[in-house]
């Protein structure tokens, strides 16, 4: 719905036709321009990251496993973005922040602080600079407490109101 | 004595109450003028934040000449908060549909509203506790009233730096956008732009926004 290309935009790697695809997607200010670019190998497809021209990240993908931009992927002052990553119908979210170069898989530390209470619903942005928006779910059933991930500590703030 | 206090403690609430019906209680008269602080740090769920620098030769100006849509139909803004979308339309023709973010520590008001002053950038400040906000430089804000809710409660349509979730509730009632989105929006609406302030005339009417549905929880 978004101009610009901005809307999710699942990379099924599945998908046959195409060896070789790029998609661009600009931050919220329109300052910096995040490129995805995939390119089919005998492993997968391996999805490459640039902004701004410069090569920052790159993650090679099983096959029936998708890496998805969120429509809120880059952070308020556009030093991260964070993806959504399916593997084999497993979803993980990562944030990655580009000074540092890795990323930082924060469904895993999510599952090892609270795994047999909650599990992640969504990642739905950033509700500050360095905190992305989280909703859970309770795994008895029901709705869970929302959190904010905050990035630089690597720590989770159980928020007291529903995002 | 007593009597006294009660007299004093009304008075409190109800200057309290007043102030809060703004939607940036804190800043209420002075959002509704132009403000560029470049210097100045922003803060938000806690966190400090740099503004945009605003440039105030900014060329914003070369938006249609007066009249010269009539033609094409009427512009008007359509704000769904169930969906927490914006549509712009010219006539029937769509101009714009971008996801935004509406009142959730404060309600956006529902109803039928013109927007009636357009500035380049002004300051915004509210809540208190974890939920203070101190943001100047916010970008391309279009302010709307209608009879029912006075211009000088301050909500407007603005472009955002401090969050990036749209599609959420996330504002003290006014309608955040993105930056880039706000910046489009913000040359096409009316009044036509005669500055970095415009207030709207009947030479320059404000543009229709359109405010429905209820925001999810």
């Amino acid at each position: 719905m978004q101009e610009g290309g901005n809307k999710p935009v699942p990379i099924f790697a599945s998908e046959t036709p195409i060896s070789t695809s790029s998609i661009d997607v600009l931050s919220p200010d329109g300052k910096v321009t995040l490129t995805m670019k995939e390119k089919k190998v005998e492993a997968g497809v391996v999805h490459t990251f640039s902004v701004s021209n410069k090569e920052i990240f790159s993650k090679t993908l099983p096959k029936d496993s998708s890496l998805t931009i969120p429509f809120n992927a880059f952070s308020p002052d556009n030093k991260y973005i964070f993806l959504k990553k399916t593997v084999l119908g497993k979803v993980d979210y990562f944030v990655f922040p580009f000074s540092e170069g890795t990323e930082i898989n924060f469904s895993g530390l999510f599952t090892e602080k609270f795994g047999s209470e909650l599990t992640i619903e969504d990642a739905t942005g950033w509700g500050g600079v360095d905190l992305v928006v989280i909703n859970t779910q309770k795994v008895s059933g029901g709705k869970g407490p929302s959190f904010w991930f905050e990035v630089p500590s690597r720590s989770f703030i159980r928020l007291s109101h529903a995002f | 004595m007593f009597l006294a206090f009660l007299i004093f403690a009304g008075l409190f609430v109800f200057n309290d109450m007043s102030r809060r019906k703004c939607a940036n209680f804190r800043s209420c008269e002075e959002s509704l003028k132009l403000s560029v602080n470049n210097s100045e740090v922003g803060t938000f769920s806690g966190r400090k934040i740099l503004p945009p620098s605003i440039d105030l030769s900014y060329g914003t100006f070369e938006a249609d000449v007066l009249g010269e849509a009539a033609d094409i139909g009427e512009k008007h803004i359509y704000v769904d908060l169930g969906t927490q979308t914006l549509r712009a339309y010219e006539g029937d023709k769509l101009f714009m549909e971008t996801v935004i973010s509406s009142g959730k520590w404060g309600k956006t008001p529902t109803g039928e509203f013109k927007i009636w002053e357009k500035l380049r950038a002004t300051k915004m400040s509210g809540g208190s506790g974890a939920d203070y906000y101190y943001l100047p430089n916010v970008p391309f804000v279009m302010f709307f009233s209608n009879n029912e809710v006075a211009a000088g409660r301050g909500f407007s349509l603005h472009g955002t730096y401090w969050h990036n979730n749209f599609g959420y509730p996330m504002s003290h009632g006014c309608v955040n956008m993105r930056i880039i989105d706000a910046e489009k929006l913000y040359n096409w609406v009316g009044p036509v732009a005669e500055g970095n302030v415009t207030l709207s005339t009947a030479d320059n009417p404000g543009t229709v926004v359109t405010i429905y549905g209820q925001a999810p929880i």
